[in-house]
């Protein structure tokens, strides 16, 4: 047996589903080929989901460029699916599980092997590379593309006239913005995911080519247009695409505080992101104090305070000198002591699969 | 040896309560429900009784419990009994009910020692049909009584909405634990 372990996510389960799968695997440990643990999305080699949700969606484009993950979709019988992977009926039993989990094993294993034993050493970079997921682009493009497009629709909020934009990519319309009523719609019939914003991101593609921005008279609104608050334009904007340094006006030295909590009901929250606003809606907090406090790289951090600037709940302050400092030195994760309510809540994540 | 831990859903009648605990619960959540004697405030037929009933095991052997407090104002007494012990509360606003800003303020007075511990969230559903009044609305109801409480638009019906509000309250408390004891230190 590895000593790794399969780390199984799930997206998009109903938590009934969710719970029968963890109660099989739990069940099943003797019959598997590597033990297995529920973790995030983000860290699992395999992903169980419904085709159409847009976490799973994702899951499966990436796994496709990354080639390190399984998608499993879980379908009901005779279900006409358009995903065309590794399938799991419902009703769900024990044993097909274990003939998923332990092929996705053998698969996963097989694709390790071939990547450390079967290339020579001449050629291991070049593997290597090509194994590489896409390559982002430029970080100082993205940023600029991303800074033009931010202030372009902040200075025509700010005019108030009524009008609306269209944002195109290379000539393609993508983004309908009826600026009056502070709200968007994508283009082309594209549903945009409120919790994720999916199709959102794809339009913005990544800011890899400048986005043009069309005024024009407001436009009737079609039936079948998704309109969602401009906030959650900006929120994804800020966490996706503004990343590498903060928006002008702010800086390193200041310290920052949330009006109130950015809305993850409808923009989707990230683990990292509930972290970050539970400390800054607290206390007004360094960006050192809140690297130091929520153990979240920079960039990440950045991108918060970008989004949350962007969506106007962000309240920068100079250090006055009045702020009583934490002595972060004593400070004790609440995970690391291993009291109080410490463990309960990582047992609940861990039912629930979600990710501290 | 195994311990068990509560987590209230709170709102008014109709708000989803019930909805929210069988969207978690890993058993079939224990309803204890009656015909509704209050149509003013709600025209569904049937209404909670005492509470409603779920759980989740947890992997140390630990059991979460979660408790629908009873809609109708007549079983009031009870939510003080619910809320000592209490890990924390959600409180469910429906936006297509009448004054629902009035509504959260009511429930979140009412469990005010677990909101004055950063031990509550609120939730507002059916925004999608009644976009009125904003969730920077009610933000800004609770900013004026002082009242740090995160608001979020959620679906109750679907399980990750509800789980977001568990994970909000979590994150919450680590952190008011955390930074207490580090503002008693500096």
């Amino acid at each position: 047996m590895s000593q790794k372990k399969l780390h199984i996510g799930i997206a998009g389960l109903k938590l009934s589903d969710a719970l029968a799968l963890r109660s099989i695997v739990r069940l099943s440990k003797g019959k598997l080929e590597r033990d297995c643990v529920f973790s995030h999305q983000d860290e699992a080699d395999v992903i169980i989901g419904v085709s159409g949700d847009a976490a799973f969606n994702r899951k499966v484009i990436e796994s496709k460029q990354n080639g390190r993950t399984i998608c499993i979709a879980l379908t009901k019988h005779n279900e006409a699916l358009s995903f065309s992977g590794n399938l799991l009926q419902k009703p769900i039993r024990p044993q097909d599980v274990v003939n998923l989990l332990n092929a996705c094993d053998k698969r996963l294993s097989k694709s390790q092997d071939a990547a450390i034993v079967e290339i020579p050493d001449k050629f291991k970079k070049t593997a290597v590379e090509k194994q590489k997921p896409q390559e982002e682009p430029s970080k100082d493009l993205k940023t600029r593309n991303a800074l033009a497009l931010a202030y372009e629709l902040q200075k025509e909020t700010d005019l108030k006239k009524a009008q609306d934009l269209l944002l195109s990519l290379s000539g393609e319309p993508q983004i309908h913005i009826r600026l009056p009523d502070g709200k968007f719609s994508t283009c082309n019939g594209k549903v945009v995911t409120p919790n994720d914003g999916t199709s959102l991101l794809e339009s913005l593609a990544w800011m890899q080519q400048k986005i043009d921005v069309e005024k024009r008279a407001p436009e009737a609104e079609q039936e079948n247009d998704q309109w969602l608050p401009m906030d959650c334009f900006y929120w994804h904007l800020g966490v996706h695409a503004l990343s590498d340094e903060l928006l002008p006006g702010l800086d390193e030295s200041m310290l920052f505080k949330l009006k109130r909590w950015p809305d993850f009901g409808r923009n989707g929250a990230d683990s990292a992101h509930l972290k970050l606003a539970a400390f800054m809606v607290r206390r007004a907090l360094s960006l050192a104090e809140l690297k130091t406090l929520t153990r979240q790289p920079s960039k990440t951090i950045i991108a918060f305070i970008n989004a949350c600037a962007l969506c106007n709940l962000l309240l920068p302050k100079d250090r006055t000198g009045h702020e009583v400092a934490l002595d972060l030195n004593k400070m004790k994760m609440a995970g690391d002591s291993g009291q109080g309510l410490a463990g309960v809540f990582s047992a609940i994540r861990s039912v629930f699969g979600m990710r501290a | 040896m195994a311990q068990e831990y509560k987590l209230i859903f709170t709102g008014s009648m109709g708000a989803g309560k019930t909805t929210a605990i069988a969207a978690i619960s890993e058993i079939a959540p224990i309803k204890t429900e009656v015909a509704n004697t209050d149509r003013q405030a709600h025209s569904k037929e049937q209404t909670t009784v005492a509470m409603d009933y779920g759980e989740v095991q947890l992997e140390n052997g630990d059991r979460l419990r979660l408790y629908g407090t009873p809609g109708q104002e007549r079983f009031r007494f009870m939510w003080d009994i619910l809320q000592q012990g209490a890990l924390g509360v959600i409180i469910l606003v429906d936006n297509t009910q009448s004054e629902p800003i009035a509504t959260m303020k009511h429930y979140v007075h009412s469990f005010k020692k677990l909101v004055s511990c950063d031990r509550a969230v609120v939730g507002v559903g059916r925004m999608d049909e009644n976009p009125h009044p904003s969730l920077e609305d009610f933000s800004q109801a609770l900013e004026e009584e002082g009242l740090d409480v995160p608001v979020f638009a959620v679906d109750i019906r679907k399980g990750d909405d509800v789980l977001l509000m568990l994970d909000v309250l979590m994150n919450r408390i680590e952190v008011w634990e955390m930074l207490n004891q580090l503002e008693a230190q500096a």
